[in-house]
């Protein structure tokens, strides 16, 4: 079972609504009936206001659409459904924004590329991929869950990246890799990238950051917990320092990319060690098999005596 | 959480291209991002009525609650004498004149409100070219009106324009140092000041991206900006790289030549094809691609 949300579909609905109506508090009324008949979903009076006031009308705001996306998949979490795919997403959206007090269950395929904090607070058990690229925030303040980003992600990836009592943070993969500040302020959860922006670790408390692109610049600045791995020629920023790997860095490493173990198609996973320390992966958003001796690598941790 | 972006043709090949389609749809891509203004300034040098010395003042004015947008041809070869000739002083006492700047290949249009409005009066999707920059304006200092919409422009220097995204915490220190110097100013916003500081630079060196540089090292709080001269589109973040700017690169068809994009979100270089080569650029360093 598995419910596909087209968002076409929806567009043509308030397409059709704008060529019929002009009035935006008509359309509004207009939009909601279909919706509800549609989707059983109703949308608040605040994003019609706020749609008139940014975008001067209903019909063509981002507002109503990302907030349609958004209430359509959580009716659908609650029905029970654990399978979803949505179809021509276009990044205009912020989508994958629900709010579930508690870890839901659910699958769910972007065929595209997605808006600013997709699968921001998310807390859910499943897979979260995203076909395309993710704009900022990706998964901010992600509580659980795992995500994987098939092209870029731009800057604040995984940040604020929560580990608390009651969870273990969000585990993302990004493919192309990520910009800016990725895991800025995580207190834990893992990110693997093929690349990472400057200033990546930003006041990070606690996760794994492990870059497997080029070395970054000033990684870490004022992190105070959690580990960076990154490729020799990476800059630690202040308050950070670059150390060796340790025994211990190369379990830490393996327990990371076994998050990604199928998705990365890595070999040998489980003889990876620091005798054995060449890992073999494909990442299909690259050329070739790529091959990563972990000796090859620094680890980035917090430099407690300059604080 | 202004959005700006740029585009500029690999080689001169074509002035007819769609610069303005291209920048209608990176503008459209980030609207969300703001909404309380738009503008674009598109160059064309095979604009026969430009190809002389003479320049165009472009000016908005003030009618009926409405603004209009004005250009009004210099009869004489201007000596841009920082913005104190004839022409500008008179508009100057106009107090329903706002003075956008000197062009001479550059179409410098902009206006309150969203792209499509923009598009809808100034029909911006069919004017071609060889390079452009757009920008959504979002307030957060000065005032919602034409004037404080980007692109910025002077009266000093023909055909410069900057679009900017975040604040330029020092500004009130640099607009003096350069109104001392003579520089005249337009609006209240922030982001004029880049303007003017890249001109005062280039008319001491000529060297754009020593320019630049210049002003990353002056200027204090998060930004990112995009420059364009009639040859040139720059790209230039602050030291911390605080606020988004990312360049992608269009390879081409048989049907429309190889292009170099920037803007804020990926999105609008996705939208247009440009999604080759994608990089942030560098912290504290600008990006500078020519024409030739």
């Amino acid at each position: 079972m598995c419910y596909i949300l087209d968002i076409d579909e929806l567009g043509i609905i308030l397409k059709e609504i704008g060529s019929k109506i002009s009035n935006p508090d008509m359309q509004f009324e207009r939009i909601n009936t279909l919706f509800e008949q549609q989707y059983g979903i109703k949308l608040p009076e605040g994003t019609k206001r706020a749609s008139i006031e940014k975008f001067g009308d209903v019909v063509s705001s981002p507002l109503i659409m990302e907030r349609a996306i958004n209430s359509i998949i959580s009716k659908k979490v609650i029905e029970g459904e654990t399978k979803l795919i949505i179809k021509n997403p276009r990044s205009l959206y912020r989508i994958g924004i629900l709010s579930f007090d508690k870890t839901i269950k659910l699958d769910l395929v972007v065929e595209g590329n997605v808006g600013n904090f997709f699968g921001a607070f998310c807390n859910f058990d499943g897979t979260w991929t995203v076909k395309g690229n993710s704009e900022n925030g990706l998964a901010d303040k992600g509580y659980k869950g795992k995500i994987i980003v098939e092209g870029f992600a731009t800057e604040l990836a995984c940040q604020n990246n929560q580990a608390t009592e009651f969870s273990t943070g969000v585990d993302v993969l990004i493919k192309k890799g990520c910009m800016e500040r990725a895991m800025g302020q995580a207190r834990g959860g893992r990110l693997v990238t093929f690349g990472a922006g400057y200033n990546s670790g930003l006041y990070m408390s606690g996760g794994i950051l492990l870059n497997l692109g080029l070395p970054g610049e000033l990684f870490g600045p004022g992190m105070v917990g959690g580990v960076i791995y990154s490729p020799q020629g990476t800059t630690a920023a202040e308050g950070a320092k670059i150390d060796n790997l340790s025994i211990e860095d190369y379990s830490i490493i393996r327990e990371t990319l076994r998050v990604f173990e199928k998705e990365l198609y890595i070999e040998q996973l489980n003889d990876f060690s620091m005798e054995n320390p060449v890992i073999s992966l494909t990442n299909k958003s690259m050329e070739d098999v790529q091959k990563y001796d972990m000796r090859d690598f620094i680890k980035i941790v917090p430099d407690i005596v300059s604080q | 959480m202004c959005g700006i972006c740029g585009i500029i043709l690999e080689e001169h090949t074509d002035s007819n291209f769609l610069v303005g389609e291209l920048l209608y749809k990176m503008m459209e891509s980030q609207q969300v991002r703001a909404q309380d203004s738009a503008g674009v300034a598109i160059y064309n040098n095979d604009d026969t009525c430009q190809s002389n010395s003479f320049a165009s003042l472009a000016y908005l004015i003030k009618c009926e609650n409405e603004y209009e947008m004005r250009e009004e041809k210099t009869t004489t070869e201007i000596k841009y004498s920082k913005g104190s000739d004839q022409l500008v002083s008179r508009l100057r006492e106009d107090e329903n004149v706002s003075i956008m700047g000197y062009t001479k290949e550059m179409k410098l249009i902009k206006n309150v409100g969203l792209v499509r409005d923009l598009d809808k009066k100034y029909n911006i999707r069919s004017m071609n070219g060889t390079h452009g920059i757009g920008h959504l304006r979002i307030a957060t200092s000065s005032n919602v009106d034409p004037s404080n919409a980007h692109p910025f422009s002077t009266t000093v220097m023909p055909d410069i324009a900057v679009v900017h995204n975040g604040e330029i915490a020092n500004y009130s220190k640099l607009r003096n140092m350069l109104e001392i110097k003579g520089y005249p100013f337009y609006s209240s916003c922030d982001s004029e000041v880049i303007a003017i500081f890249l001109v005062d630079q280039l008319l001491q060196h000529g060297d754009l991206e020593k320019a630049h540089s210049e002003f990353i090292q002056k200027a204090d709080g998060p930004f990112t900006y995009i420059a364009s001269t009639n040859r040139t589109l720059s790209l230039v973040r602050d030291k911390f790289g605080t606020r988004k700017g990312i360049v992608g690169y269009n390879p081409g068809s048989d049907a429309y030549p190889a292009f170099w994009a920037m803007a804020t979100d990926l999105s609008a270089l996705d939208i247009i094809g440009a999604n080759r080569e994608v990089k942030a650029a560098s912290p504290g360093k600008s990006l500078v691609f020519t024409i030739e």
